[in-house]
C-alpha cells in the first residue's frame, strides 16, 4: 500500500496524552490510579489509514475514547485541523469532537437493541437537529444503502441483521455526521474472514470517495500490515514503536507487546 | 398479542392452582371454626351439629368446594361464620384499603429509587454513590418490623402522626379535602415504613441496572455524537435499563402486598393483614381462602402487567413473540 503519512497535510495531533482511571477496592478500600495513557504523542495525516496495535490493557481503548472526545484526557492537548480541541470548554467539546467518529467491536451492543436500522443511522442527525424529519429519513436511507444494505430493511432492528451487516449499520451511523477521522476499535474483529474482507472493501471505497481518515485500533498484527499506512505499537499506555506496514514482521514488533503488569499508582 | 394471551392463559391457570391448593391446605389444618362451640358446656352437641349442617360445613370436600365454587363465581366467596356475611363484599372492602396503602408506596417507592439510581450512577465512585451504597447496605440490614415499631415508637413519642387506623374520628363530617388530608395524615407512616422496607433493594437493583446502561458501547457511540445528557438519559440509558427495572416492578408488586400484610397488623391500618390474622385464630377458613384468593389476584395482575410492559417496552421480546 502507497503511504500518505507524510504527502497529506495533518488531520489529527495529540501531544503528551496522559490517562489515569481511579479505581477503588471495596466500600472503604484505598483509592488508586491505573495509568491508561501516559504521555502519547503522534500525528495522523487526511486520507490515511493508521493501525493502533497492542495487547489487552496497553491503552488502545483510552486513546480511542479519549480521541473521540468520550473521554477527557487527565493532561495534553488533541489538536483537529490546526484547532485544539482540549482547550474547548467543556459544554462544547463534545459538538467540537464531532468530526472524530468510533465504530465499536461489538456491533451487537454498539447499536441501540431498541432501535429500527433507519432510527440508529438517523440519530445522530436528531442529536445534531439536522434537517426536517423526512430529510433525515432520507438521508438515513440513502447511507444504508451506501454501506449496501437494502434500505427494504430499514425497520429492522439491530439483532434481525447479521453480525457483518450490523457492522456496516454502525459505519453508515458514523457516516452521518461527516465526519474527517473514524476511529474503528477492534470493529474488524469477530467477523468472519469474508465479512471481514468485505467491509475493508467497504471501507476503502468510502476513502477513496469521501476523503475519510482511518485509525484502526486491532490485535491482528497481519490485518494491520496488509491495510495501514502506518503501524503504530503501543505498550504500557506508551506509544513503542511506529513504523511502516512493510518493516512491522512479527519478529521485530510483536515480542515487545507482551503483557507487562500496568503501572499502578497507590493513593489519590 | 399470542404471548399476552400465553401470558393471560398462565395467570388463570396460577389463580385456579392457588384456589384449589389453598382449599386442600386448609382442609388439612387442624381444627374449625366450631371448635371454640364444643369447648363451651353451656352449647349442646347437637346444638353445634345443626349449625354445622345449616352451613353445610359437615359435607365432604369435593362438594363444599363446588359450592365454593359457584358462590366464588357470584362475587360472594362463600359466607364467613365470624362475620356473618358473604366473603366477597368483606374481603372487597379491606382489600382496597390495602390496595391503596401498597400502591402509593409503590409509587413513592419508584418515584425515589429511580432519580436516586440515575443520580448515584452519574456520581459513580464518588462519595455520594458510596455514601448511598452504604445507606441501603444498612437498611437492608434492619427487618420491616422493627421499622415499623421505630416508626410507631415516632408517632407516639411526637404526636406528629396518627398512632394507628386509616381516619379520625368525625371523619364523615370532613369536607372532600378535609377527608383527603386526613387520609394522607393517616397514610404517613404505615407508606414510610413500607417504602423503607422496599426501598435498599429498588435503590440497588436501579442503580446496577441505570450503571450497566451507561456503560453500553451504544451510549458512548451517542455521546461521540454530541448528545446532550437529558436524550442521552431519556432515550438510551432509561429505556436500556427498563428491561430489569420492570421485572423488578412485578417482583415488588407481590413483596409489598406481602409486607403490607405485617405492616398492617403492626400500625392498625384496617386492610386484609388483620382481616386475615382474625380469620386464622378464629379458625374462619373460607375468610383464608378468600383473603389467600385475593392476595392471588392481585399478585397474579402485577405480574400480567409486568408482562404486559416488557412486552410494549421491548422489541426483542415482540420479535420473539411473533
Amino acid at each position: 500500500m502507497q503511504s500518505n503519512c507524510n504527502s497529506s497535510p495533518e488531520l489529527m495531533r495529540a501531544v503528551a496524552l496522559s490517562k489515569a482511571y481511579a479505581q477503588r477496592r471495596g466500600l472503604f478500600g484505598r483509592g488508586f490510579a491505573v495509568e491508561a495513557l501516559c504521555g502519547v504523542d503522534f500525528e495522523i495525516h487526511r486520507g490515511s489509514t493508521m493501525a493502533i496495535v497492542g495487547e489487552s490493557g496497553s491503552g488502545k481503548s483510552a486513546l480511542a475514547k479519549c480521541l473521540a472526545g468520550i473521554e477527557t484526557a487527565d493532561r495534553g492537548e488533541i489538536w483537529l485541523e490546526g484547532r485544539n480541541l482540549t482547550a474547548i470548554p467543556a459544554a462544547r467539546r463534545l459538538a467540537a469532537f464531532r468530526a472524530v467518529q468510533l465504530v465499536f467491536q461489538d456491533s451487537a451492543s454498539s447499536l441501540n437493541p431498541g432501535f429500527t436500522a433507519e432510527e440508529i443511522v438517523a440519530e445522530p442527525l436528531v442529536i445534531e437537529r439536522w434537517g426536517t424529519a423526512s430529510d433525515r429519513k432520507l438521508l438515513a436511507l440513502n447511507l444504508i444503502e451506501q454501506v449496501g444494505i437494502d434500505a427494504k430493511s430499514a425497520s429492522r432492528r439491530p439483532l434481525e441483521f447479521s453480525g457483518g451487516q450490523r457492522q456496516r449499520l454502525a459505519i453508515a451511523r458514523a457516516l452521518a455526521l461527516q465526519p474527517k477521522l473514524i476511529i474503528l476499535d477492534e470493529a474488524l474483529s469477530g467477523l468472519d474472514l469474508l465479512t471481514r474482507s468485505q467491509i475493508v472493501d467497504l471501507l476503502r471505497e468510502l476513502q477513496a470517495q469521501q476523503g475519510l481518515t482511518y485509525l484502526h485500533i486491532t490485535h491482528d498484527m497481519d490485518l494491520a500490515r496488509r491495510w495501514s499506512d502506518e503501524v503504530v505499537a503501543m505498550r504500557s499506555g506508551r506509544i513503542a514503536e511506529r513504523r511502516p506496514p512493510s518493516l512491522s514482521h512479527a519478529p521485530v514488533l510483536e515480542p515487545e507487546l507482551a503483557d507487562e503488569p500496568l503501572p499502578v499508582r497507590v493513593g489519590g | 398479542m399470542a404471548y399476552l394471551r400465553q401470558r393471560l392463559l398462565h395467570s388463570i391457570f396460577l389463580l385456579l392452582g392457588v384456589t384449589v391448593f389453598s382449599f386442600a391446605l386448609c382442609e388439612m389444618a387442624p381444627g374449625d371454626y366450631f371448635d371454640e362451640m364444643r369447648m363451651n358446656p353451656s352449647v349442646s352437641r347437637e346444638t353445634v351439629e345443626s349449625i354445622r349442617q345449616q352451613y353445610g360445613v359437615d359435607q365432604p370436600l369435593p362438594v363444599r368446594f363446588g359450592r365454593w365454587v359457584a358462590s366464588a363465581l357470584q362475587g360472594e366467596f362463600g359466607y364467613s361464620l365470624s362475620y356473618n356475611s358473604p366473603i366477597g363484599p368483606l374481603v372487597w372492602a379491606r382489600a382496597r384499603n390495602t390496595l391503596l396503602l401498597t400502591t402509593m408506596a409503590t409509587l413513592l417507592a419508584w418515584a425515589i429509587a429511580v432519580p436516586l439510581a440515575v443520580w448515584t450512577a452519574h456520581r459513580r465512585g464518588k462519595w455520594e454513590d458510596r455514601a448511598c451504597a452504604a445507606g441501603t447496605s444498612a437498611l437492608l440490614c434492619v427487618p420491616d418490623i422493627l421499622v415499623a415499631l421505630g416508626l410507631m415508637l415516632l408517632a407516639v413519642q411526637t404526636g406528629w402522626f396518627p398512632a394507628g387506623g386509616m381516619v379520625s374520628v368525625g371523619f364523615d363530617d370532613l369536607s372532600f379535602v378535609g377527608k383527603a388530608k386526613d387520609l394522607a395524615w393517616h397514610l404517613v407512616l404505615p407508606v414510610s415504613a413500607l417504602v423503607l422496607g422496599i426501598l435498599p433493594a429498588l435503590v440497588r437493583h436501579s442503580r446496577a441496572a441505570v450503571g450497566e446502561a451507561m456503560q453500553a458501547p451504544f451510549v458512548d457511540a451517542a455521546r461521540a455524537h454530541g448528545i446532550r445528557p437529558m436524550r442521552l438519559m431519556f432515550r438510551h440509558v432509561l429505556p436500556a435499563a427498563a428491561n430489569p427495572l420492570i421485572t423488578l416492578f412485578g417482583l415488588t408488586v407481590g413483596n409489598l402486598l406481602g409486607a403490607s400484610l405485617l405492616i398492617e397488623v403492626v400500625m392498625g391500618w384496617p386492610g386484609l393483614g388483620p382481616l386475615l390474622l382474625e380469620a386464622i385464630l378464629a379458625r374462619d377458613l373460607l375468610v383464608v381462602i378468600g383473603v389467600t384468593v385475593f392476595s392471588t389476584f392481585f399478585l397474579v395482575a402485577g405480574n400480567l402487567l409486568t408482562d404486559s410492559l416488557l412486552f410494549a417496552a421491548d422489541p426483542r421480546i415482540r420479535a420473539e413473540a411473533r
